[in-house]
């Protein structure tokens, strides 16, 4: 009913205030992607999972910058110190700009142990844009500038370690390895998901079968399982360096299947159509034909797949070096840094070395929200 | 039908065959064996060990023939004897070892499966008539939050809030003093309160994602002409309803019963060692640093084949719940 | 409001809108019809003109968000009524949930639909839901319910209707389905039957069939009947009055031989200008009605038909509504062309 009442009529037009007659020309003249966009605008949790996402892509770029020590700085002072309180007004309620208090050390008698507090006394004024720990952007540029540094003194946001490491830069330098190793293995699967999908699909026959029982094969194994043992395989002595490129690749490696099947059943499709029949009577090669004209026509749902795909990534680094069998030290992860958090006790009597979970379970539901508006969209002539 | 569930069973077989030599091979890859370690250990605590001791040993433990054939006798054990090997750190049969913590590990998957259908389904349907009420959004959200969190992480958020809020002594099945006592009533009890955590932990991603299928498809399902042919018919509201749109969404939420299944029981290993339960994911674990290589085979078989059989029985189900599948003999 | 003692249901200036996001689309704007006891009124035009909305108003199943904005739509009906006597009531004003309104779906007024594919579910025999539709309004056993299905589908010629009857829908054909469809809309002896573009999914020779069907049904049974369609051909056939709707309104009404005889609105002589003659000359191209049906969203001031009318008075039907003439015998057209006394 609603069907034949409203043809595809003009998505987004009024988020465009065009005129009904030029909006409907623009619909149906706009490109793919303009029509995707307008879509996606309108589911409003799927552009806060973007704005998130951003967030976190620059924080993957500049967490140098962003972080004001390095990841194995040790501050010797404050050893599993509580995460500072950032304040604006100090004890007699004069504006002092943002600041943190010091820190002295007491010696609980009690307990017989040195105890950081608080000394209300000292204001350590945040300073924006400042020189602190030299370090190389990226490994190659050379600088000191931080967003923020205290002058004297120290600040810990979330809070230090058990070698007094900051927690707050570690989970920032956790963010990078984290989502890369996302990125790398949702790159590996989508190389090798289309290579596999396209030989299966565009050529058929004895190569389509063959991939395709290996992949009811590959997906009849349990994931993680198969995981913890490909992680456990890898031998002790190996670089860490060396252990994130494996890790990675053995996320990527199990997921392609996914992929892989959406390529095949697009092209399969695809296969009969005319715009295809042309191409092929034009005297295009194979592989013309499928990067030139069919790859464009489903770009959008490999695009979807792909971003579905990123959490279980995220997830799966997480989890394996949250159980030892991933990355290690002095390699800094999400998941790595959990290990710190690894049963009640821990969190118990420091809860602030849990705060890089919270950081997981944002991106994740980041990734998924983005993934379903995108979803939707993927299909812009569809209601 | 018939041809159908036999062939499907056949593809069954076939797949469990090459799953054991896989799952064989990937145990395999690691550099050196057990005794290694063994012996590695030994020297680490001071012992001498020689070189040729470390070859005797390796001998004594089968180790030193080559892989196919071990793979032939651990296979040929599994299927004459029902013998899945012997357990070197454990130094018993593999059988005795898993034993109890198998079963623990279905019952755990099955009630915990039962009550995240019995509480997502009618949420689902819930939040599918009520659409963007506040029950919705509520459970909307609460539905991506649970498939956001991974389960380890939700466990020890649980076990956090468990400890800090309730005083309650967290992790495991019993408390101490229930420990080695026989069955009563307050152990029974004693038992409950441990176990809701880890159904909770382990049903909710499922529970979510199926919230989350069950709304799409009754959303998708209570705009179909049939639905509003059978309103038309006078039928009324609530009856409709539950006659059509839900049965239509029941089917792949029902149909998916094994591979949800499969699912809890082999994301359990991480979940499990972070409660310690008494599962066979923290000796998966254990096995698996040691070197283990029957004991971490035979639970790796155990999952792949729980998931081989989990979608068998999600194919049966699918073909039996859709006459359209059903009456064709399933020739999709 | 008072109905003739003939007709069995009029609708007068029934409006019914859409409220979307890109705009308000006015689905019907001021219709009238009404139909006779016993008789089959056509209704005719193109897609979009809002044919279906208004059968689904009758049985107050419009698709949300569209609602009924203002008119009139007065059913003679037993429900309701203790002594079984008849009363008038005005379905645009009850309640849509309300029991009332329950019963008379399908109690009194029933519709087969235009996609016979998607009318049942797939999860239920036809069995089943045909003779929940005897179930749901009348005091019958299950058996007895059941009983009468399968006469019904024998009626309306599926046959082995007894093990037919415990079959689910997609073991049965287009055509087949449309009969089971119309055999469920019969069951309940209904005073009025709409039938929404039943014909249009289905091909040609089971068209004539089904069309064949309706004639011999409509003798048993005695019900009114609201034909649906946009094929005039069939309207020919079947029909004993037509309305022409164009645009949400009714632009031309009366008996089927003064319609296709003598048509007053231009709309209305497009459209039987632009059926195919098979006596005509080999050169006669088919003829079309020019442009397309403006934009739902858009208002069209005066005459709705105006931009697309040959016969277009400048000046005119571009600002002022036109007003609905009579010619006798209860043929209406709503335009400009002719004087206002004839």
């Amino acid at each position: 009913m609603r069907r034949t009442l409203l043809p595809r009529l003009k998505i987004g037009s009024r988020a465009k205030g065009l005129s009904p007659e030029t909006s409907k020309e623009a619909y149906y003249t706009a490109t793919q992607f303009q029509l995707m966009w307008w879509k996606f605008q309108r589911h409003r949790m799927a552009i806060i999972g973007s704005v998130v996402l951003a967030i976190f892509v620059f924080i993957m770029i500049f967490c140098e910058f962003l972080a004001p020590y390095g990841p194995q700085s040790r501050n010797s002072d404050y050893i599993f110190g509580k995460p500072q309180k950032l304040h604006f007004f100090d004890e007699g309620g004069k504006f002092q700009g943002l600041f943190v208090y010091g820190v002295e050390t007491a010696f609980d008698r009690e307990t017989m142990q040195l105890v950081p507090t608080e000394d209300r006394d000292v204001l350590h004024k945040i300073k924006f844009f400042r020189r602190g720990e030299p370090y190389k952007l990226w490994g190659i540029i050379r600088t000191d500038l931080h967003l923020f540094v205290v002058e004297d003194g120290f600040v810990h946001l979330f809070g230090t370690d058990n070698l007094g490491r900051d927690v707050f830069s570690r989970t920032l330098y956790g963010t990078r390895t984290s989502l890369s190793i996302g990125f790398i293995g949702v790159m590996i699967s989508f190389v090798v998901g289309l290579f596999m999908g396209g030989v299966s699909g565009f050529f058929g026959g004895f190569l389509d079968n063959l991939i395709q029982r290996l992949i009811e094969f590959i997906r009849s194994i349990p994931t993680l399982p198969l995981w913890m043992s490909l992680a456990a395989a890898l031998p002790k002595e190996w670089s860490p360096l060396r252990v994130y490129f494996t890790v990675t690749i053995i996320l990527g490696f199990i997921t392609w299947t996914t992929l892989a099947r959406r390529v095949r059943g697009k092209l399969i499709s695809m296969r009969e159509e005319d715009f295809v029949f042309a191409a092929r009577i034009a005297g295009s090669s194979d592989l013309r034909i499928i990067i030139r004209h069919m790859l464009p026509a489903f770009l959008s749902y490999i695009i979807v797949d792909l971003t579905v795909s990123f959490p279980a990534m995220i997830l799966g680094e997480t989890t394996l070096s949250f159980i030892g069998l991933g990355l290690r030290e002095p390699v800094v992860s999400w998941g790595v840094l959990l290990q710190a958090s690894q049963n009640v006790k821990a969190i118990e009597q420091h809860p602030w070395l849990f705060i890089p979970a919270a950081f997981v379970i944002v991106s994740v539901l980041a990734f998924s929200l983005v993934g379903d508006g995108m979803r939707d969209a993927a299909d812009p002539y569809s209601h | 039908m018939a041809r159908f569930i036999f062939q499907r069973t056949l593809t069954m077989l076939l797949m469990l065959f090459l799953l054991s030599l896989v799952v064989f091979l990937v145990l395999e890859l690691p550099p050196g064996d057990f005794a290694e370690r063994y012996v590695h250990d030994l020297r680490q605590s001071g012992a001498q060990v020689t070189a040729e001791q470390v070859q005797l040993y390796r001998h004594m433990l089968g180790l030193d023939r080559p892989w196919y054939l071990r793979y032939l006798n651990w296979m040929s054990g599994i299927l004459t004897r029902f013998d899945f090997g012997w357990s070197l750190t454990y130094r018993m049969p593999v059988t005795q070892v898993i034993g109890d913590r198998l079963v623990f590990t279905v019952l755990l998957s099955v009630v915990t499966i039962a009550l995240s259908y019995i509480i997502a389904i009618p949420l689902g349907i819930f939040s599918a008539m009520r659409q963007y009420s506040i029950g919705d959004y509520t459970f909307t959200v609460l539905g991506y939050l649970g498939m956001a969190t991974p389960a380890f992480l939700f466990a020890l958020i649980l076990l956090y809030i468990s400890v800090i809020y309730f005083n309650t002594s967290a992790g495991g099945i019993f408390s101490v003093e229930f420990q080695n006592q026989p069955w009563s009533w307050a152990k029974l009890v004693d038992f409950l309160k441990h176990m809701w955590m880890p159904v909770v932990v382990l049903g909710t991603s499922g529970a979510a994602s199926t919230i989350r299928t069950m709304r799409a498809t009754m959303l998708d399902e209570k705009n179909q002409l049939y639905v509003t042919v059978a309103r038309a018919k006078g039928v009324p509201e609530r009856k409709l309803i539950w006659k059509y749109p839900v049965r239509a969404a029941l089917n792949p939420v029902v149909s998916t019963i094994g591979w949800e299944l499969a699912t809890i029981v082999s994301g359990s290993p991480i979940t499990a060692t972070v409660l310690s339960l008494p599962d066979i994911g923290p000796m998966f674990l254990k096995a698996l640093l040691n070197q283990d290589i029957y004991l971490s085979g035979t639970i790796l078989l155990i999952y792949s084949a729980l998931t081989i059989i989990g979608t068998f029985l999600s194919d049966i189900l699918l073909a039996v719940l859709d006459p359209r599948i059903r009456l064709t003999g399933g020739t999709q | 409001m008072q109905l003739n003692p003939d007709e069995l249901i009029r609708i007068s200036n029934l409006k019914v809108t859409f409220p979307l996001d890109e705009g308000t689309v006015r689905a019907l704007d001021g219709v009238n019809l009404s139909i006779k006891r016993g008789k089959v009124l056509g209704v005719v035009g193109e897609s979009g003109c809002g044919k279906s909305i208004t059968a689904r108003s009758i049985l107050r199943i419009i698709p949300d968000p569209g609602k009924i904005d203002e008119g009139e739509i007065w059913l003679r009906t037993t429900v309701g009524s203790s002594d079984g006597s008849e009363r008038m009531v005005d379905l645009a004003r009850i309640d849509p949930n309300s029991e009332m309104m329950r019963q008379i779906r399908w109690g009194e007024v029933a519709m087969v639909f235009q996609e016979p594919m998607t009318s049942f579910s797939a999860y239920h025999t036809l069995g089943d839901q045909i003779s929940e539709a005897l179930l749901t309004h009348r005091h019958v056993s299950k058996r007895e319910a059941r009983q009468r299905t399968i006469e019904m589908l024998e009626r309306v010629g599926i046959p082995n209707a007894s093990t037919r009857v415990n079959q689910y829908p997609h073991e049965f054909s287009g055509g087949m389905r449309q009969r089971a469809m119309i055999a469920m809309a019969l069951i309940c002896n209904p005073s009025l039957l709409i039938a929404d573009e039943p014909t249009t999914s289905l091909d040609v020779t089971i068209q004539a069939q089904m069309l064949e069907l309706m004639q011999n049904l409509r003798q048993d049974f005695g019900s009114s009947i609201m034909f649906i369609t946009h094929n005039l051909g069939v309207i020919a056939q079947i029909a004993d009055e037509v309305s022409i709707m164009y645009l949400g309104k009714v632009v031309e009404h009366g008996r089927v031989g003064d319609i296709f005889n003598d048509p007053k609105h231009p709309y209305t002589i497009d459209l039987l200008n632009a059926i195919p003659k098979i006596a005509g000359q080999r050169k006669d191209r088919l003829v079309a009605i020019e442009g397309n049906i403006p934009s739902p969203f858009e208002r069209v001031p005066g005459c709705p038909f105006h931009p697309r009318c040959s016969r277009m008075i400048e000046g005119l039907c571009e600002t002022q509504a036109p007003p609905e003439i009579e010619f006798g015998n209860g043929h209406f057209a709503v335009c400009h062309l002719y004087p206002k006394i004839i």
